[in-house]
């Protein structure tokens, strides 16, 4: 029924869960996933963007975060080589990460989002994410929300 | 990959196509279906359905709801047996319909939930509804929030 779910994912060790469950889901029903990062143009903890403090030029800059996009999506890549699910990964910059979701979802004719319930910034336990909120509020496609 | 499904409806048409979509979803998975109609309480706010409720005798409110229930469930029992999906049809009386929601994918071991953005109080378009930003705050296994 779902035949291709977007994945984004920011690095978090949950959103790392929800990207094997997520390639794990896609498998068992036979869907493709494309894997998906925002670039937030305000980082907001300095230790995931470490690279960042390198660069001293906005070229420095864009070539960073590209590479660390790339090195986040990286596992989606793996993951769904050793499932065996056709995937494919974007990364893209992005005032707010919601947006950028939502707009990826859209771009690659994704019918579901499948996201961690936190993200990087996330209070973990009880409470929704922030971002989460956010797609689950804006977006027009199912999302599923995993845990 | 998820084994048992539970679907909440409420009888709105959301809840109704919720359902189909989590038919086609067990039927693609191997899974078993849970739908729960959580009954309303006399002397809770109630829905412009029932606006006269306060002439009711708690007897006649519970038979009414009752069969209201009997019938919404009688909808997704119809809807699974369609696809061969086994289902299980299970009604709550609770003025707190997330919390009888929650129980309820624990009593029966449900590893989902698929429940629509909207039942019958939502607001149509942009928002979240109640009940829904209520379960997925409150619950620990992964909500598909359908659409």
């Amino acid at each position: 029924m779902f035949k291709h779910i977007l994945i984004p994912t920011d690095g978090s060790e949950l959103s790392e869960d929800a990207i094997k469950a997520g390639i794990a889901f896609a498998k068992s029903i036979g869907a493709k996933v494309t894997g998906f990062h925002a670039i937030d143009l305000h980082p907001w903890t300095f230790e995931d963007y470490v690279p960042l403090v390198e660069a001293y030029t906005p070229e420095q800059r864009a070539e960073q975060e590209i590479l660390v996009s790339q090195g986040l999506l990286k596992s989606v890549t793996d993951w769904a080589e050793s499932a065996g699910v056709p995937s494919e990964v974007r990364y893209a910059k992005c005032v707010v990460p919601f947006e950028g979701i939502i707009k990826a979802a859209e771009d690659t004719a994704c019918d579901l989002i499948f996201m961690a319930s936190h993200g990087r910034r996330g209070l973990t336990g009880l409470l929704l994410g922030s971002e989460t909120t956010k797609v689950l509020t804006n977006c027009r496609i199912p999302v599923l929300v995993y845990r | 990959m998820y084994k048992r499904i539970l679907v909440p409806t409420d009888g709105s048409d959301l809840s109704f196509a919720a359902i189909q979509a989590t038919t086609q979803l067990a039927k693609t998975l191997g899974a078993d279906i849970v739908a729960i109609n959580v009954m309303p309480k006399l002397g809770q706010l109630m829905f412009p359905d029932y606006g006269a409720y306060e002439m009711l005798s708690e007897e006649v409110f519970e038979k009414e709801t009752a069969e209201e229930a009997r019938s919404i469930l009688a909808i997704a029992k119809e809807e699974a047996a369609s696809l061969s999906v086994p289902c299980l049809v299970v009604t709550k009386r609770d003025a707190e319909p997330f919390r009888a929601i929650i129980d309820a994918a624990s009593e029966y071991k449900c590893d989902l939930i698929l429940m629509a953005s909207h039942g019958r109080r939502g607001i149509t378009g942009l928002l979240l509804g109640s009940e829904t930003t209520k379960v997925l705050t409150h619950c620990r296994i992964p909500v598909l929030v359908y659409r």
